[in-house]
């Protein structure tokens, strides 16, 4: 009985100390969080090329203006380019989807501009951004300002775009005597005068299909005069089957049956087999090439010849201008579960202000508002430059349409009608 | 005195009724954590799929949802790509099936004969079997490349020929992962079979050899028969497989080209994380679970056969 009493006893001043120490808590935590230092993380599948160094300058410039707020490294020991965190993309969308369904979203993320942008955006786990981005963000190019709207309402930051076009192998062109082509038969002649001497006319590399796409929209940039159908079948004011598709499929098709392209593009993915061809000098171009890659053609071409880039060319009889596609290149969200989502819009005006430019520019990048080009860069980042300024879009945002846009562009490479293109956009439209 | 008072033995403690710890209990309490585990991390998922395969919902917000009773079932039965990626499917199961059998019977006999070298033969063939899906997938993408292994050999053979496309010709591709899989998987077989070989009864073999039976018939009418068993599970568990084939597919092919080499999982995974169509891919994963469970329901009907 004593020994009960004794427990009782306790078990009382037990629960008095611990009642003590969570009042105490309580009434300290808030105060301690007010002074917690905040890190904000942000996640990016682009850690190739110069990104980081871009990503690293605004979060040092970030940093110092903001004690107490710090940006997440992904990797250690990475020098001036650890930047943020880094995905591979092939499972980059999979674990977003992960992070936000455990409610652990980063609070900036970068997007795809295709049609993942507007599913993420429906699901109402990122927040507009329309108030934000009238303070303290840069006047963005308008086109590219309606890329990232959706439903009267910005959702993303663009960084920087870019255009696509084909890169050539000058040395190779000046010996055979060859013009820049501007029209598809004038292509047609600079394929077949390389095939003479047994190379390849351009690269391509489809098996990660997207660039199949992409050959696709090169050709409804003259098709499409207006620049509007893309977006307008996104929203169902015209069809898939629109006569301007249809010419764009065939137009495809009939390069293909031609021997425009190098054989096997369906077995190569693009930046890896057909980048092999074109720096070996075994194809004579290749297919799409934008600021996003040409330090990796540089790299791997060295010099062992001079390139350079031209617009897909327009198909014969057309009265267009030739011009390139191109689009946003980097975007990127902030999560609705962001804890910090005032600090997380703050970091992004250093992303794209006066600071981030000239990073943007030092890196070759071209930023997505006016920036001025200094005198000392190279004529390739202005014929980037140039070609963004007349860029038509390559943009399907309905994700359904654009995948099989993608397959049945994958056999048209392999060498079936340009019907079964529009077939399968129109197809998984009805769906 | 001590030494007078046995001491109550194991079964007894068990059998008695003041403790009530029966055989029975006790075997349950050994399972209960596995029944635990299984049902944690395989009963829940399974029957939470079969509840999503009902219902319209994006993946986001678990109560985000709406009760959309057989729409995605009636959805697969009308979307042309899922009955190609179903009849892929088949065809790789029954492609991979066969072959590994087959070659997995042939090794296994070859290394029972026990020639030289026989234990070199096994060590290499089962290496495969402990790589990654995604090491090997990796490694036939660049063995089949146009500048790869295979195409180099056919250069020596015919140096004018064009490179073969393997992963790119939509004739080819779904040719090529199944070579690549039989090649991985074929010591996994091997070893089932060879286990299987060397517990057969020496004497109706040494009976069938008296008895005039030559190799072919001996392999015929008393080592296959005798196999049954391990036949029917080698069988079960290579459909299996082969019906849920993700890894090697979508590091070879990504289901290309064309969709010529799509699969059920990966029609599925494109369906849940490119669409945020958790609904359809429940619905699918529910095939692929069907015809699983089918397989297995055959298997257990079969092995009452031979046992009857």
């Amino acid at each position: 009985m004593a020994r009960r009493t004794h427990g009782s006893t306790t078990r009382r001043r037990s629960a008095f100390v611990m009642g003590t120490v969570l009042v105490g808590t309580l009434a300290v935590t808030p105060a301690a969080n007010a002074q917690d230092p905040i890190e904000l993380e942000m996640w990016s599948w682009n850690n190739e090329g110069a990104y980081p160094l871009v990503h690293e300058d605004a979060i040092v410039r970030f940093e110092a203006d903001h004690p107490g707020v710090t940006v997440k490294r992904g990797q250690s020991n990475c020098g001036d380019a650890c930047g943020v965190i880094y995905l591979s993309f092939t499972d980059y969308l999979t674990r977003f989807r992960a992070a936000i369904a455990a409610d652990e979203p980063p609070c900036i993320a970068q997007i795809p501009w295709a049609g993942e942008f507007r599913d993420f955006v429906n699901s109402g786990e990122l927040i507009p951004l329309t108030q934000a981005i009238t303070t303290g963000f840069p006047a963005f190019f308008e086109p590219i300002v309606d890329a990232v709207s959706i439903g009267g309402e910005v959702w993303a930051i663009p960084l920087d775009v870019n255009t696509l076009q084909i890169a050539y192998n000058k040395t190779r062109f000046d010996e055979l005597g060859l013009e820049v082509p501007q029209t598809q038969g004038e292509l047609q002649a600079a394929v077949d005068a390389l095939g003479e001497q047994g190379l390849f006319g351009i690269a391509m590399g489809t098996r990660d299909r997207w660039s199949a796409g992409d050959l696709f929209f090169a050709q409804v940039a003259y098709t499409d005069g207006t620049n509007s159908k893309l977006a307008q079948a996104d929203a169902g004011e015209v069809g898939w089957d629109d006569p301007a598709f249809a010419a764009a499929a065939d137009n495809v098709a009939a390069m293909v049956a031609s021997g425009i392209f190098a054989p096997g593009a369906n077995s190569m993915d693009a930046f890896v087999g057909n980048l092999d061809l074109f720096a070996s000098g075994a194809a004579g171009m290749m297919y799409p090439v934008g600021n996003f890659v040409t330090a990796g053609v540089a790299d791997k071409v060295g010099d062992a010849f001079e390139w350079s880039l031209f617009p897909f060319p327009k198909p014969d009889g057309s009265t267009l201008d030739n011009r390139a596609t191109g689009g946003i290149a980097e975007m990127f969200v902030v999560t609705a579960d962001c804890a910090h989502q005032e600090e997380a819009i703050e970091f992004l005006r250093y992303l794209v202000d006066d600071g981030g430019g000239a990073a943007l520019v030092a890196n070759d990048f071209i930023p997505s508002w006016d920036f001025p080009v200094p005198a000392d860069k190279s004529e390739l980042y202005n014929n980037m430059v140039t070609a963004q300024a007349t860029a038509n879009s390559r943009v399907i945002y309905t994700t359904q349409v654009y995948a099989e846009l993608l397959n049945a562009m994958q056999g048209v490479m392999d060498g079936q009608p340009g019907s079964t293109v529009i077939e399968a956009m129109v197809s998984a439209g009805a769906q | 005195m001590a030494a007078a008072s046995p001491r109550p033995s194991v079964t007894a403690s068990i059998a008695s009724p003041r403790r009530s710890v029966t055989p029975g209990r006790l075997g349950l309490a050994f399972v209960l954590p596995s029944v635990i585990i299984f049902c944690l991390f395989l009963m829940v998922p399974v029957f939470a799929v079969a509840g999503i395969a009902f219902l319209e919902w994006a993946g986001f917000r678990i109560g985000d949802w709406t009760f959309v009773g057989l729409a995605k079932f009636q959805k697969a039965a009308a979307d042309p790509v899922f009955w190609r990626s179903f009849t892929h499917t088949i065809l790789f199961t029954v492609a991979t099936t066969v072959l590994l059998n087959i070659t997995g019977f042939l090794y296994a006999l070859l290394i029972a004969s026990r020639v030289r070298g026989s234990g070199l033969v096994k060590s290499v063939l089962f290496l495969p079997v402990l790589l990654s899906p995604v090491i090997v997938a990796l490694m036939w993408t660049r063995i089949l490349d146009a500048f790869g292994a295979v195409n180099q050999l056919i250069s020596l053979v015919s140096p004018t020929a064009r490179p073969t496309l393997f992963l790119g010709d939509p004739d080819l591709a779904l040719t090529s992962v199944i070579v690549a899989t039989v090649w991985q998987f074929t010591g996994y077989n091997m070893l089932l079979y060879y286990a299987g070989l060397q517990n057969l009864p020496r004497d109706q073999l040494e009976a069938a050899s008296i008895d005039g039976a030559g190799a072919r018939a001996s392999i015929r009418h008393v080592v296959v028969p005798g196999l049954y068993p391990v036949i029917g599970t080698a069988i079960l568990l290579n459909v299996i497989g082969g019906l849920r084939v993700f890894d090697l597919v979508y590091v070879m092919t990504r289901g290309g080209p064309n969709r010529s080499t799509e699969v059920l999982a990966t029609y599925m995974y494109e369906q849940a994380f490119k669409f945020s169509d958790m609904g359809y891919a429940s619905a699918i994963a529910l095939v692929i679970v069907a015809l699983s469970v089918g397989a297995a329901v055959l298997r257990i009907r079969w092995g009452s056969r031979l046992h009857e």
